[in-house]
């Protein structure tokens, strides 16, 4: 035995002081199942299940989302729709509350054959 | 799937109950020089199985890998607090209480002197240095142990006794 190895084992903590009491020793044990027992875990048979839930989900949110985003398309393009159906009215207020409006044929073109 | 593996999952709180009556005594011995006293020690132990306790799955079937992971985790404990006290380590005194040892000054001197030294150790090179030259344990069990190859363990071990010899003759 080397000089190194008998002053490790001189100062060796475990020869010099008993080890673990009992009653820490209980304490601790029953601290630990305690806490394996309310450890919430996921059975391992479910935990394929909740992956196809989750695929599921995350599929089923992107489906909605891609259709949202089609509606939100097709409403913005309703705007514009309405822009040029106003654009082709002109309307006129005359004093006593008289209203004239023109409507012009959205098939109106200027370059036309004359009746 | 198989039934067995639900049967394990709800004999959870058994399975760390045996796992601790199998392995506290070791892995206490263990802690306690890795660490500066007694209390350190407890708290290590109780930690350690606790992480068992929050990951079971993690935990690998078989007495020796149970032991290997326990050990591993254990010395990942060590090494966290290693590090966030490696500072304060090195300026103060964590010596155990000398009423404890009953023993002459020159002896408590002595003990201090090669506390201190080991606890100078990175925590797995200590745990190399423990296990082999404290417990006796093979080489190749060391390297199990700690999840490394042997090699590495002969390098902790080499590099550990130089840094020992090193430190015990600076602080005598």
């Amino acid at each position: 035995m080397n000089d190194l190895t008998s002053r490790l084992r001189d100062a060796d903590p475990m020869r010099l002081e008993p080890g673990l009491p009992p009653e820490t020793r209980d304490a601790m044990r029953r601290a630990i199942v305690a806490a394996a027992g309310g450890a919430t875990r996921i059975p391992r048979w479910r935990q394929p299940l909740a992956l196809a839930a989750m695929t599921v989900l995350a599929v089923g949110g992107a489906a909605l989302a891609h259709r949202f985003a089609g509606d939100r398309d097709r409403t913005g393009s309703a705007e514009p729709r309405v822009a040029a159906v106003a654009a082709t009215q002109l309307q006129f207020r005359t004093p006593g509350g008289t209203r004239i409006i023109w409507t012009i044929d959205p098939a109106f073109q200027l370059g036309g054959n004359l009746p | 799937m198989s039934p067995a593996l639900d049967e394990v999952d709800s004999g959870h709180p058994e399975r760390l109950a045996r796992l601790f009556d199998a392995h506290h005594g070791r892995l206490y011995s263990l802690a306690r020089r890795m660490t500066a006293s007694a209390d350190a020690a407890r708290d290590v132990v109780q930690e350690t199985f606790l992480r068992g306790a929050r990951s079971p799955g993690s935990i690998p079937e078989g007495r020796s890998q149970e032991e290997a992971w326990l050990v591993r985790v254990l010395v990942n404990i060590c090494r966290d607090e290693w590090r966030k006290q490696s500072v304060r380590r090195r300026h103060a005194s964590e010596l155990p209480p000398a009423e404890e040892h009953r023993s002459s000054e020159s002896a408590i001197i002595a003990r201090s002197t090669i506390w201190r030294a080991l606890a100078e150790l990175p925590p797995r090179r200590r745990a190399a240095i423990v296990m082999y030259e404290l417990e006796g344990t093979p080489i190749p069990v060391i390297a199990d142990l700690l999840g490394v190859h042997a090699v590495t363990v002969r390098w902790h071990l080499s590099v550990g006794r130089r840094e020992l010899a090193r430190l015990i003759g600076a602080q005598s």
